[in-house]
């Protein structure tokens, strides 16, 4: 069952403006795990923000995105309000910046589920523990009561992790989620993240840079570049046969083994020239 | 260091309040009452710090003067703030237009001095306390209006403020569960700072004789009779200024320190 259909996607910020998407296609099956691959500035937070109708007033959007039966590029703010963070969520890339510096974490993993249960204060703070516990925090009770500046990028980004997924969510966006943390954390993470999807059931629309990171969580990818999607196929296909000539720089800098000790290591940049891109 | 300053704040601002409570009770000797052979007494055991040109204890007219000092602080901070704050989030999570005729209406109102406000206000409804507090209050809603306006556009662009828009969070929900908590520091450091500017302008307006009507004492109608003397008592312009100077430095002292223990960062960083 198709869970999210984005077709035909271009947006556009500023009139004279090269658009941020370009006819951007793709589909995402209920439960299943899409990795979307890009430099920065390709436009993979901007097809998230759309997916959520995050986008700020002043971008023009065209084409349709289609989530769980609902068009959201026709809803509005109040109609949206009510799909995000129960149909579909999204998980920050900066978990230093992501939670409210005043509140207690417990308490904004607890408006979440408030806003959309209408859960009142005594059970919600059970689940909250609960779901604390779930995302790997191994003191959930202390952390629930701690302030974001108490806690280390790690476990902030479990909290965001942990907001993201209270209200079992069909869809979740993680934007970068490990970007901001060390490779020790991001594995962590990664791992933690790949078994709460598992054992939630819920889909998954995955951002990132780092093609190895996608393929640790993801089977499906897509490769965006400059607004486009250029390739699109599953992590083993993608690996083993490449087609478009960036896709081919990324994977041959993502498979360090396969470098030949003493020499150069190799950079997108010998498979794809983007000067050539633009001028086409 | 930190908490020094909050404690040196806590303890001037409560010295005033402390005076202004005990002017309700009990004050050594009548605040009004003319004596006239008690004129231009020295400091001493009586009258400890001496009596005025109408032979009143000026230690009592300082406790009253106190209370009165309070009052406009509180009033005019207080209506600045309930109108300014709000009117300042408003223009800053609305934006567009709202925000342009809202700003440009403070604008227009920031240009207008509080002096001239209370000028108009007391020779239309003659001088009294109200008016004063009035006039202080309405010039200081721009202030307030900025204030929370500048604040509230820095936490709309936070990423937590995306992050609970991801969650569901409706704009009145981040208005008041994010805008509101993250502005309310400064909005403290702004209510202090404002309240001691309130001090001075009602100094300087009972000074020129547009609020609080004598023979009701203030701290600035009291420096205002204490200049006839300035050459023959000039310890009488002492007291109320010094009165003065303290409390505006108390409320100062007091925003400086409450804004580091209202944000938690600070506080367990200090």
């Amino acid at each position: 069952m198709t869970l999210l259909e984005v077709c035909d996607l271009t947006v556009t910020f500023g009139r004279h403006r090269r658009p941020a998407l370009d006819g951007v296609c793709f589909s995402l099956d209920a439960g299943c795990r899409l990795g979307v691959i890009g430099e920065s500035g390709s436009g993979k937070t901007v097809t998230a923000l759309a997916v959520m109708g995050l986008l700020p007033e002043y971008a023009r959007v065209s084409g349709t995105v289609e989530l769980a039966g609902h068009q959201i590029t026709q809803l509005s703010e109040s109609g949206l309000a009510r799909l995000r963070g129960d149909v579909v969520s999204m998980v920050f890339q900066e978990p230093m910046t992501a939670l409210d510096p005043t509140m207690r974490v417990g308490r904004q993993v607890a408006e979440v589920l408030r806003l959309h249960a209408g859960a009142e204060s005594g059970p919600a703070r059970a689940a909250v523990v609960r779901m604390l516990a779930e995302v790997g925090l191994s003191d959930p009770d202390r952390v629930a009561d701690a302030y974001p500046h108490q806690l280390s990028g790690g476990q902030r980004q479990r909290v965001i992790l942990a907001m993201a997924l209270i209200n079992a969510p069909d869809l979740v966006i993680c934007d970068e989620p490990t970007t901001a943390l060390d490779v020790t954390v991001q594995a962590t993470v990664l791992a933690k993240l790949d078994e709460v999807l598992e054992a939630s059931g819920a889909a998954c629309l995955f951002i990132s840079h780092d093609l190895a990171v996608v393929s640790q969580v993801c089977d499906q990818v897509v490769v965006m570049l400059d607004g486009r999607i250029v390739e699109t196929g599953s992590v083993a296909d993608l690996f083993a046969n490449p087609q478009h000539p960036y896709t081919k720089g990324l994977v041959a800098a993502a498979q360090l083994d396969a470098a030949t000790p003493g020499q150069r290591l190799p950079v997108v940049e010998d498979f794809y020239q983007p000067d050539a891109g633009a001028k086409r | 260091m930190k908490k020094a300053q909050l404690i040196a704040g806590l303890l001037l601002v409560g010295v005033v309040t402390l005076a202004a409570v005990v002017s309700l009770f009990w004050t050594p000797f009548d605040p009004i009452q003319v004596v006239p052979g008690q004129r231009l007494q020295p400091p001493g055991p009586v009258h400890w710090l001496g009596t005025d040109g109408f032979g009143i204890d000026i230690f009592s007219r300082m406790l009253v003067g106190a209370r009165t000092t309070l009052l406009v602080g509180i009033i005019s901070v207080g209506l600045a703030a309930v109108i300014g704050a709000p009117l300042g989030m408003l223009a800053g999570q609305a934006g567009g237009w709202i925000d342009d005729v809202v700003m440009r209406i403070s604008d227009v109102v920031y240009a207008l001095p509080a002096l001239l406000l209370a000028m108009l206000l007391a020779s239309v409804f003659g001088a009294s306390t109200l008016t004063a507090m009035v006039s202080i209050g309405v010039a200081s809603i721009p202030a307030f209006a900025r204030v929370a306006r500048a604040g509230t556009l820095q936490v709309m662009a936070a990423d937590y403020v995306l992050a609970a828009r991801a969650s569901g969070t409706s704009r009145w929900g981040i208005a008041g569960r994010h805008v509101a908590p993250n502005i309310a520091p400064v909005l403290g450091v702004q209510s202090s700072v404002g309240f001691a500017m309130a001090i001075l302008a009602e100094a300087a307006l009972s000074y020129l004789g547009l609020a609080t009507p004598r023979p009701n004492p203030t701290w600035g109608n009291m420096l205002r009779d204490a200049q006839d003397y300035i050459f023959v008592a000039p310890l009488q312009a002492v007291w109320p200024g010094l009165a003065i100077a303290l409390a505006v430095l108390g409320f100062n002292l007091l925003g400086d320190g409450l804004r580091d223990y209202l944000d938690p960062r600070l506080r367990e960083v200090a």
